[in-house]
């Protein structure tokens, strides 16, 4: 989809055409962002309706709680990943959800999801999709159960039976890995 | 610990994930706060998990711009509608009725009544703030019903986990509070039995209680009986003579480990010894097939 917004608007901008209720930030916010927000919710629930539904309840809150954004606490980008994360997540954790797909648990979700990169992706993003898929499988496991699936650092060192500096350790290796990867694809 | 030291710990990278508790969170923020070279590191971090949040990126269906659009013009009417304005007071101009003039509470309440009519757009406003604040009230009220109510069945699920386990922790206790009566029972004779040449490191111990006559078998160590074999426990009484003590239960077949109590009660013995037997045991021991043996 051919992005309506081209111009680019600063951060800040945005944040106070937010606090505005102006709706181009809507649209602006809309045509950067939308594929990256649903793409982090399919990834946590493995449903295009319902990761739909989980981005608009996403930009809804992004909507109304604008004036709660803290600029010096991080990116506004990062903020919304968050606000999408934390609905996806609870998503997979309500009841509703769970009865919905009795045979698709958080657990094996992790496990299936490596598997169905080909459908709906973006080409745009296939080189990073390359680099992530160098990383090795108990790094992704990890980094998607903190990550995707909300699980705190003890969760993790529980779930995957390791101990808590372990978890640490493997974290940094891992995101020192992508950073690894992506520096050298940027050159 | 150094800013080296610091940004190689891993911290950060959970900071970023969210993966930490909240104090930890907060020390986290003071030293980025304090060391740009943290915040530095922090950003990149950041950077490199935005890259593969993106790398999932997925394209949205037709329409769902319109559909968020929507959403925020209903999410926005319930948030900015205008506020209750508090009742008018009625009040009865007194000054602009002429002196000797009476008025009357109806010419009053319908002159005043033509002021409000003025603005109807208020009541409706109202009624309709009203309507959808309940509404949405009624619709926050359902959800956390039926949060409360899938709590309730996880808590009863675990409920059940937890008293199944007590369960299973009490038959445990009391097996083991059985074991330990055996063993502090001053009417109790403990006889070791030990291995014979043929099988030098078996192990076997026997518990004669001298006041019931009952006998107990805590088989420590012995080699699992070939098929058809079945060990065999002798009491041998101060005339030498062997006395059958009872067959011990196949080690396949028994339902819980420790002491094994025998069938038979034994009246008198110097000594215990085990010998490995046809199925169903022999009326005499086999003395060349004895395992274990031990004097009380």
């Amino acid at each position: 989809m051919q992005a309506v917004t081209d111009t680019i608007i600063s951060e800040e901008e945005i944040v106070k055409m937010l606090r505005s209720k102006d709706e181009k930030a809507v649209r602006y916010l809309y045509d950067h962002y939308s594929k990256a927000l649903l793409g982090l919710a399919f990834r946590i629930v493995q449903n295009q309706e319902m990761a739909e539904e989980i981005l608009q309840e996403t930009f809804v809150k992004i909507w109304l709680n604008a004036g709660a954004y803290d600029e010096t606490k991080g990116k506004l980008y990062t903020w919304m990943l968050n606000i999408a994360r934390n609905l996806a997540i609870d998503k997979v954790r309500s009841s509703d959800f769970k009865k919905a797909s009795k045979t698709q648990t958080i657990e094996n979700s992790v496990h299936s999801i490596n598997k169905d990169h080909s459908i709906g992706v973006n080409p745009e993003v296939m080189d990073v999709k390359e680099i992530v898929n160098k990383l090795r499988p108990e790094q992704k496991e990890l980094i998607d159960l903190i990550y995707f699936y909300g699980y705190t650092q003890a969760e993790a060192a529980e779930k995957l039976k390791m101990p808590l500096g372990t978890v640490k350790t493997r974290v940094r290796s891992a995101i020192g890995d992508l950073r690894k990867y992506f520096r050298s694809t940027e050159q | 610990m150094n800013v080296d030291q610091y940004i190689s710990s891993g911290v950060l990278e959970l900071y970023a994930l969210h993966a930490l508790p909240p104090d930890e969170m907060r020390k986290v923020e003071d030293m980025v706060a304090q060391h740009p070279r943290i915040k530095d590191e922090l950003e990149a971090i950041k950077e490199g998990l935005v890259k593969y949040a993106e790398s999932y990126a997925r394209e949205p269906g037709e329409g769902l711009y319109d559909k968020i659009i929507t959403r925020i013009h209903e999410s926005s009417k319930v948030d900015e509608s205008t506020p209750l304005k508090a009742p008018q007071v009625i009040q009865i101009n007194t000054e602009k009725i002429p002196f000797g003039h009476t008025v009357s509470l109806e010419e009053v309440i319908e002159k005043e009544t033509v002021k409000m009519n003025r603005g109807p757009w208020y009541a409706v406003a109202a009624a309709v703030v009203l309507l959808i604040v309940s509404a949405v009230f009624n619709y926050y009220q359902y959800n956390q019903n039926n949060d409360i109510q899938s709590q309730l069945v996880a808590m009863q699920k675990e409920k059940q986990a937890v008293a199944d386990n007590n369960t299973l922790l009490k038959t445990r206790f009391d097996q083991a509070a059985n074991e330990l009566k055996l063993f502090t029972d001053p009417h109790n004779k403990m006889v070791m039995m030990k291995g014979m040449p043929m099988s030098p490191a078996s192990e076997v111990m026997v518990m004669w209680d001298t006041k019931n006559k009952d006998v107990y078998v805590d088989v420590h160590r012995l080699p699992a009986p070939p098929d058809g074999m079945q060990y065999q426990l002798w009491a041998i009484d101060k005339n030498g003579n062997p006395v059958d003590a009872g067959l011990l239960t196949p080690f396949k077949e028994r339902k819980t480990t420790g002491p094994e109590q025998m069938q038979k009660k034994i009246m008198d013995a110097v000594a215990f010894a085990i010998t490995l037997e046809q199925k169903g045991g022999a009326v005499n021991p086999t003395v060349d097939r004895m395992y274990v043996k031990g004097g009380v």
